[in-house]
């Protein structure tokens, strides 16, 4: 802690004093933000309640305590002026506090002032004040004593939102001069040229001016200090200080999320928090994020986590039928969004139940602050380009052709021959390059616009968000539209009530993905150079691509869907008591897909019948209560218990309907009214429900030792009626080492904390009606219905249930590097899985939970402040590394499942390639060789006698994030590094862009610069690219899946670099704003990838196969952000 | 105030707790059935049995892999140089386990044969309240039981050697499965006599109980009766074979397709030659995956027909209008299109699973292996007069009229799923031609035979051994 801060009194925060102080934050308007569920809990000050106290000899410490806990209010003094273990004997009984404190305080040369329910202590001879003060006229002065040839310093301090903070503590360093800001947040005091003046606020960061001859009056913006010790966070169904808290969650810094020009919040993720991996599967804006938090935690139910916006868990994911992807979580505006908060262990988790398995990532929206009405205007604009590196450029034509002359001469033709072969079938003349057909300069703008204000009893926020996205590949497209409202209220003093409207428009254009004709990224990795775009009458070249021309369907085909998402919720909160009070929560979470797809009657997939049509619409409806009532009982002092106890039902329905028609009349008109025949309408519902009860147990003891209990009930219509109810829980315990007596000494220890934690949480991600036997419909034969068994039955279906264990310390050390080291083991079991069974039963596979799967690992999270120096070089370093080892422990008979180039077999993780190994080439006639099985003893030149083996996993054995951020005066720099090591991509399409010559002139396969650069040419070749064959039946098949497309995953990525710089306050006064900030940033700017011959991205999602998706691209955008 | 809110709070809490009561959590599926609740009436019986004739229509069935791996690995068609690289490996030869065709055909199969077995148990347990009734009901369990036939029948002769490939047909088949499992069943592989005799009993179950003598677009006694006289010329039971080819022929009902009408025996749907057809729908057919789309110049036209049998055709054989003379877009200048698929792209052509011609040739071809050359002569001369009325008697005898009778089969029947049967039950090499070359390979061979699925394998390591050569 900051020396020479005027500090509260505090019997080493008891939770009294907790809420106590978490009431002054009120009054002073600070940290509104975090206080959210507590403003409610404030009652008026109580002038007409009766204090009594009794003491002798006892210090004004203890004293002060005594009277906090009888009253409502709290005390302020600067323990350097005021000495707290001055002692006092005092008898006194009264209903004012004057009365007390006057005869408390008499001859102790301590002075005291009233303001609103604050008492200040100050040192009565440097003290001169008004006797008769009253509340209107708040005006403390310089408590210092002044010499009279100092000159007057003044300033004004600010909240982030432009706020005036009163009772701030303003002080020159290295004296005891200071003050404190007034109720208009001003202060003046006396001091000398070059004295530095130091701002300074438990829970903010203290902030330093140097008085200069040109600077002698400030303002200043006070920030939240979130690494401070006392930082509250957002926890399940609540919000905890940190200290007390025994369970495993980070944080999130919204301010690194903020400006990154991504669709959702969820691609930030990426280092910055440790524990979560993110791996864009796709660069299509707003697509589906997947994201793991502590490892894969599931083989086929749901592995995402559990969304929840405002204490509301939201449906999130992919909803829609036409895209490829969409994603519900992407229509959160990241600028409404106030903290993240990511739940990685049982103490955190298990109050979701049969949700919280996979984690949980907390989002709470900004609230309006009472005062005046703040302003917030920000924009970006940028572009973005394919990262493409030289040696994955796509060959010419003559390149190309080079190697099919080379192919036929490998069959025997003659160098003649050949050429004239090849030559009489390809128009050398024509040189496409696919790359720049396909792929552009994306462009990239967003607007925001927000307000917040308003009065005592009434605060609201509001915001417009703009979000307009191209993808470097043409047809490719991505608007957002958010609006959002929230609105507290203060009934009467004892109920409040909330409630927050978000609604948002997406509208994505998307492309087909992995090997569908329609999909523009496949079309780039095959087609041949030597075929135009267009013909040469300007028509679209349809001899190509089955006649699927990629310009042709992104310019006469719609691809379009359009999202709609609307969530609100009402939150009413009664406090019966200062201990008591109960919370409802209502709300509904509404998302509609609404799709069109068209095919043009000319070419591509309409071409057969005369053009197609479909239109999908998709309604997921979200409902849910919670009601919960929380209870504090203090038994005195250092035994404080807290319990919650809540009640939860939640229904999700969802319906479609779905038309298709086709043979379309008028050209240009593509609704399906335009279309003469009707191909298929149908439409279908489902839903599902869960019950649930749970509490939790929050006990404290002396501040230093606590313990958590956390219990829940959930009955889920997934299951059959057998199994319908399980319990969960944990168990967590907490020590905060550094306010041990024995610690006192080490005063370099900030912080340091041990926890543990261990519970049950369960998965229920598995589908509707997953347990039942099923005859599915659809069928139909002959123009009538007919259903067909689908699904065996499994009434014994029932919850995965995952078992987390969690150690954590967390330190801080020399007030500048602070961290958290965890270790973490989760173990499933009941694992939900698809038990592939023979195909004589009429299915291949059905559910059940079967086996075990266990992940484990390290986190280690550092945060440094190297330089500190407001006036000058700034430099802070936050890092983050994560470990996790996934391993199946179990499975049906413990026999291996193969499919899909995995293999998941007891001992090993559950995303290791099995494929059988490339063994290079044979030098001597460049043959394609492969290994016979795993000794890679024996090779072979013939593909069918390869056996696959296990070829490592797709699951990097680490990753980590390197943030540093410098700053100097008004400019700032910072980048984020990212690692990925370890793992193994597969690129699965690889075989048909390894073609060797087997698709000959085709367009079904192509080759690569690396054929072009490596291939055998002559014996004594050694390379491990295969000589080029017309018609190769060796290698180059499009069935040969083999590690030669197995490619090491590691890689770092300068995943974003901002330059940024404010207007000086000077500047920013004059302008009457209360900030202006431009900025520079790129995204994906560099990328080192270790493996030197990987033909793809090395970012293809979790499961490391690359499918043909749009590729993560690089950015480069400007952004200014005004408040006013 | 204070106590008015306590009230609503205790009412909100009530309220809230009580729609949370069990009924909460019962929520039944909108677009399924229970499994045990699906047969419960003859409506359901054929909403259960039409699921079961659907699966023919995949192009993992009869929809194109059931047409096209036999005609393909063999001399009737070949893939264009530039193909999509569907059924690739056939014409190749070069069939791994990991096939994606072989494993769909195998999935396919059982599919219908798991729901033909279910509409059976269930349509047992029905009793009609009239005689009509009951009438309709066996009329659909016959169906049941004929279609679980053809499917243990086309899986067999996929993927196990032909019956005579062993003197006593003991050699390794595929399961038989003629019982619905509540639990998962790992069956083991029957040898290829068992799955015959089952093939056989079904068919004469199905008789027995079928009403309807001539279907359209699904199994009668004709169409039944059709196929156990195909049945028995694979187990070369020449007896059977005529027995039952003569009944369709005699009293079936059926006529062949005049010779000046010949276009309509493909683009007339359900038309008098039909045994039994697949019906395709504009709203219900398999799209780009269809054989039309599959064969149609404007579809993929990754099969041509060789020159080798489009020369085999008489210029007056009307049966050559079936193939259409043109050149593959962007790759051979003159290809061969097969037309026996007119609607081509738009995919709904019905597929024809037994027709009257082949009766005859059935029935020519068991005559001629009885030694009856004269009767078998007159069989066959049915078939070519009716493509070509100026064609010759045929007058060989012996071997030579047996090769006749194999070659007009491979001309009639040409691109429906039979030549590399045809070869192989009459032990004969094998040429496959490719699209610059051909490869000879002689009976008997390994990968005659499609290999058992590696998923089959892994997932039910009983169904071991695979066949022989993968």
């Amino acid at each position: 802690m900051k020396k020479n801060r005027i500090k509260k009194n505090s019997t080493r925060s008891s939770s009294s004093s907790l809420d106590k102080f978490i009431r002054i934050m009120k009054i002073y308007s600070v940290l509104v933000a975090l206080t959210i569920f507590k403003i409610s809990a404030i009652s008026l000050p109580t002038y007409g309640q009766k204090i009594a106290i009794d003491y002798d000899k006892t210090t004004l410490k203890e004293i002060i305590s005594k009277i906090e806990n009888q009253s409502e209010f709290t005390f302020f003094y600067n323990n350097k002026l005021v000495d707290e273990n001055t002692l006092i004997t005092i008898k006194a009984s009264s209903n004012k506090i004057n009365n007390v404190l006057d005869k408390a305080l008499k001859g102790t040369g301590i002075s005291y002032e009233l303001m609103n329910n604050k008492v200040i202590l100050f040192k009565e001879n440097t003290e001169q004040r008004r006797k008769n003060f009253t509340f209107a006229e708040v005006k403390i002065v310089e408590s210092s004593s002044f010499i009279q040839e100092k000159i007057e310093v003044k300033g004004t301090v600010v909240d982030e939102s432009g706020i005036p903070i009163v009772g701030i503590n303003v002080s020159i360093k290295n004296t005891t001069s200071g003050t404190l800001t007034d109720i208009d947040g001003n202060f003046s005091l006396k001091a000398n040229y070059d004295d530095i003046i130091e701002i300074s606020y438990m829970g903010l960061k203290t902030e330093t001016r140097k008085v200069t001859k040109q600077n002698t009056s400030f303002k200043i913006t006070m920030m939240a200090d979130i690494s401070a010790l006392n930082e509250v966070i957002v926890v399940a169904y609540d919000k905890q200080s940190k200290s007390s808290f025994t369970g495993a969650a980070v944080s999130v810094d919204v301010s690194k999320i903020q400006e990154t020009p991504v669709a959702s919040f969820q691609e930030s993720l990426q280092g910055n928090v440790a524990g979560v991996q993110m791996s864009s599967a796709s660069g299509q804006p707003g697509s589906a994020q997947s994201i793991r938090i502590r490892g894969v935690g599931s083989i086929n139910a749901n592995s995402d986590p559990l969304y929840v916006v405002d204490g509301i868990p939201v449906v999130s994911g992919n909803i829609s039928t036409i895209a490829t992807s969409s994603n519900t979580i992407a229509g959160i505006n990241s600028k409404d969004i106030e903290t993240i908060t990511v739940l990685k262990d049982a103490s955190a988790t298990s109050i979701y139940g049969s949700r919280g398995a996979n984690g949980v990532v907390l989002i709470t929206t900004k609230r309006g602050k009472s005062g005046k009405t703040k302003f917030n205007f920000n924009t970006q604009y940028g572009a973005s380009e394919m990262i493409l590196s030289d040696r994955n450029k796509l060959l010419t034509t003559p390149e190309h052709l080079e190697l099919m002359i080379e192919s036929r001469i490998n069959i025997g033709d003659s160098p003649e021959i050949a050429q004239k072969y090849i030559y009489d079938q390809v128009d050398e003349n024509v040189n496409t390059n696919w790359q720049d057909v396909i792929s552009r300069t994306g462009e990239y703008k967003q607007y925001g616009l927000s307000a917040s204000g308003g009065s005592d009893k009434t605060t609201f926020y509001s915001s417009l968000g703009i979000y307009d996205q191209q993808a470097v590949i043409i047809g490719v497209d991505y608007k957002k539209f958010n609006a959002k409202v929230n609105v507290n209220h203060k009934a009467t003093d004892k109920l409040s009530m909330n409630f927050g409207v978000a609604a948002s428009n997406q509208v994505l254009n998307t492309i087909d993905e992995a090997g569908n004709a329609n999909n523009p990224v496949r079309a780039m990795a095959r087609e041949v150079p030597w075929q135009p775009v267009y013909n040469a009458d300007g028509s679209y070249n349809t001899s190509i691509l089955l006649t699927y021309n990629p310009v042709g369907i992104e310019k006469e085909n719609i691809r379009k869907s359009k999202l709609y998402g609307i969530l609100g919720n009402l939150g009413l909160n009664y406090e019966f008591n200062k201990n008591l009070s109960f919370d409802t929560k209502g709300n509904v979470d509404f998302n509609l897909a609404d799709e069109f797809q068209y095919d043009n009657p000319y070419f591509g997939e309409g071409r057969n019948d005369g053009g197609r049509g479909r239109a999908s619409d998709n309604i997921v409806l979200n409902w849910n209560v919670t009601n919960l009532l929380k209870y504090n009982l203090d038994l005195n002092e250092s035994n404080n218990l807290k319990f919650l106890l809540g009640q939860e039902a939640q229904k999700i329905t969802s319906s479609s309907v779905f038309a298709y028609a086709s043979n379309y009349g008028a050209p240009g008109l593509t609704s399906l009214d335009n279309a003469s025949v009707y191909r298929d309408a149908s439409s279908a519902k489902t839903a599902s429900s869960l019950s649930s009860l749970f509490f939790n147990i929050n006990y404290g003891l002396q501040n230093k030792y606590f313990l958590n209990i956390t219990g829940r009930r959930d009955g889920s219509s997934r299951f059959g009626s057998d199994v319908r109810y399980a319990n969960f829980g944990s168990i967590g315990a907490g020590w905060n080492i550094e306010k041990e007596t024995f610690m006192e000494d080490l005063t370099f220890v900030n912080k340091l904390k041990l926890r543990s934690s261990y519970g049950i949480n369960g998965n229920q991600e598995i589908g509707d009606f997953a347990s039942r036997g099923l005859y599915s419909t659809g069928d139909d034969y002959n123009g009538k219905p007919g259903y067909s068994y689908s699904q065996q039955s499994n009434p014994s279906l029932t919850w995965e249930k995952n078992k987390p264990f969690n150690v954590g310390l967390d330190f801080g050390l020399f007030n500048r590097l602070s961290g958290t080291f965890e270790y973490y083991t989760r173990t499933t079991t009941d694992l939900l899985f698809k038990v592939p069974i023979s195909a004589t039963n009429g299915i291949t596979s059905y559910l059940d939970n079967v086996g075990e799967m266990k992940n484990s690992g390290i986190e280690l999270a550092l945060s440094a402040a190297i330089f500190d120096n407001p006036d000058g070089f700034s430099w802070k370093s936050d890092f983050n590394i994560t470990t996790n080892t996934n391993e199946i422990i179990k499975l049906q008979n413990n026999e291996p499942i193969i499919g899909d180039n995995y293999i998941r077999e007891v001992g090993i993780d559950f995303y290791t390639f099995y494929l059988p190994g490339y063994a290079g080439v044979d030098p001597q006639n460049g043959n394609a060789l492969w290994y016979t099985n795993e000794t890679k003893t024996v090779t072979t030149s013939d593909y069918s006698e390869a056996d696959p083996y296990k070829q490592g996993s797709a699951l990097p054995k680490f990753y980590s994030g390197f943030t540093n951020s410098f700053s100097y005066k008004n400019v700032s720099l910072s980048f984020m590094l990212f690692l990925n090591a370890g793992n193994k991509v597969y690129d699965y399409w690889g075989r048909y862009v390894n073609s060797d010559g087997s698709a000959k002139l085709n367009d079904r396969g192509n080759l690569t610069r690396n054929i072009y650069e490596n291939r055998w040419q002559q014996p004594g070749d050694v390379t491990d690219v295969p000589k080029m064959v017309w018609g190769n039946k060796q290698s180059g098949l499009s069935n040969q899946h083999s590690t030669r497309f197995l490619y090491d995953g590691t890689y770092v990525r300068l995943r974003d670099i901002t330059l940024a710089y404010q207007l000086p306050t000077a500047l920013i006064d004059r302008l009457k704003l209360s900030n202006v900030r431009f900025y520079l940033k790129g995204t994906n700017v560099l990328t080192w990838v270790k493996d030197k011959d990987l033909e793809i991205d090395p970012e293809v999602g979790i499961n490391g196969t690359a499918n043909l998706r749009i590729p993560i691209s690089k950015q480069f955008l400007m952004g200014v952000d005004f408040s006013f | 105030m204070i106590l008015k809110f306590k009230h609503i709070v205790i009412l909100a809490i009530v309220t809230l707790t009580a729609s949370c009561s069990e009924s909460f959590l019962d929520i039944n599926p909108e677009q399924s059935v229970a499994a045990e609740s699906a047969i419960v009436d003859l409506v359901t019986l054929q909403t259960a049995l039409n699921g079961a004739y659907s699966k023919l229509q995949s192009n993992d069935y009869y929809g194109r892999t059931m047409y096209v791996i036999p005609e393909l690995m063999a001399d009737n068609l070949y893939l264009s140089s530039r193909n999509t690289g569907r059924y690739l490996e056939y014409e190749n030869f070069v069939v791994s386990e990991r096939n994606g065709e072989a494993e769909g055909l195998w999935e396919k199969g059982y599919q219908v044969i798991v729901n033909a077995t279910r509409a059976i148990e269930g349509g047992k347990t029905l009793q009609g309240t009239t005689t009509a009734q009951q009438n309709n009901i066996n009329q659909l369990i016959g169906e049941a039981y004929a279609l679980r036939a053809l499917a243990h029948f086309d899986l067999v002769r996929m993927f196990a050697q032909p019956y005579n490939f062993t003197a006593d047909a003991s050699h390794i088949g595929v399961p038989v499965i003629t019982e619905v499992n509540i639990v998962q069943t790992s069956p083991k592989r029957n040898s290829v006599k068992e799955v015959y005799t089952q093939i056989n009993n079904d068919l004469t179950t199905a008789l027995e109980l079928m009403q309807t003598q001539k279907g359209k677009g699904s199994f009668s006694i004709g169409a039944v009766k059709g196929l156990i006289a195909r049945v028995a010329l694979y187990q070369d039971d020449t007896i059977n074979a005529i027995k039952y080819s003569s009944e369709v022929i005699a009293t079936g009902g059926y006529n062949l397709i005049a010779n000046k009408d010949y276009a309509t025996l493909w683009s007339t749907k359900l038309n008098n030659e039909t045994l039994f057809e697949i019906v395709n729908t504009i709203a219900d057919n398999e799209g780009s995956n269809s054989l039309g789309h599959f064969f149609n110049v404007t579809g993929y036209a990754d099969a041509l027909v060789p020159t080798e049998l489009y020369a085999l055709y008489n210029s007056q054989d009307a049966r050559r209008t079936a193939i259409t003379a043109g050149a593959k877009p962007g790759a051979e200048k003159t290809a061969l299109f097969v037309n026996k698929f007119p609607k081509g792209t738009l995919s709904d052509d019905n597929i024809k699973i037994l027709r009257l011609a082949e009766q005859y040739l059935i029935r020519a071809e068991a005559y001629a292996k009885e030694g009856q050359s004269t009767l078998a002569q007159n069989d066959l001369n049915v078939i070519t007069k009716r493509a070509n009325p100026a064609a010759l008697n045929a007058t060989e005898t012996g071997a030579a009229l047996l090769n006749r009778i194999l070659e007009e089969r491979r001309k009639e029947l040409a691109f429906e799923g039979h030549r590399l049967f045809d070869l192989n039950r009459n032990k004969k090499d094998l040429k496959i031609i490719q699209s610059e070359k051909s490869l000879m390979v002689s009976y008997p061979n390994d990968k005659f035979i499609l290999p058992i699925p590696l998923k089959e394998i892994n997932s039910n390591p009983t169904i071991k051994p695979q066949n022989t050569g993968y």
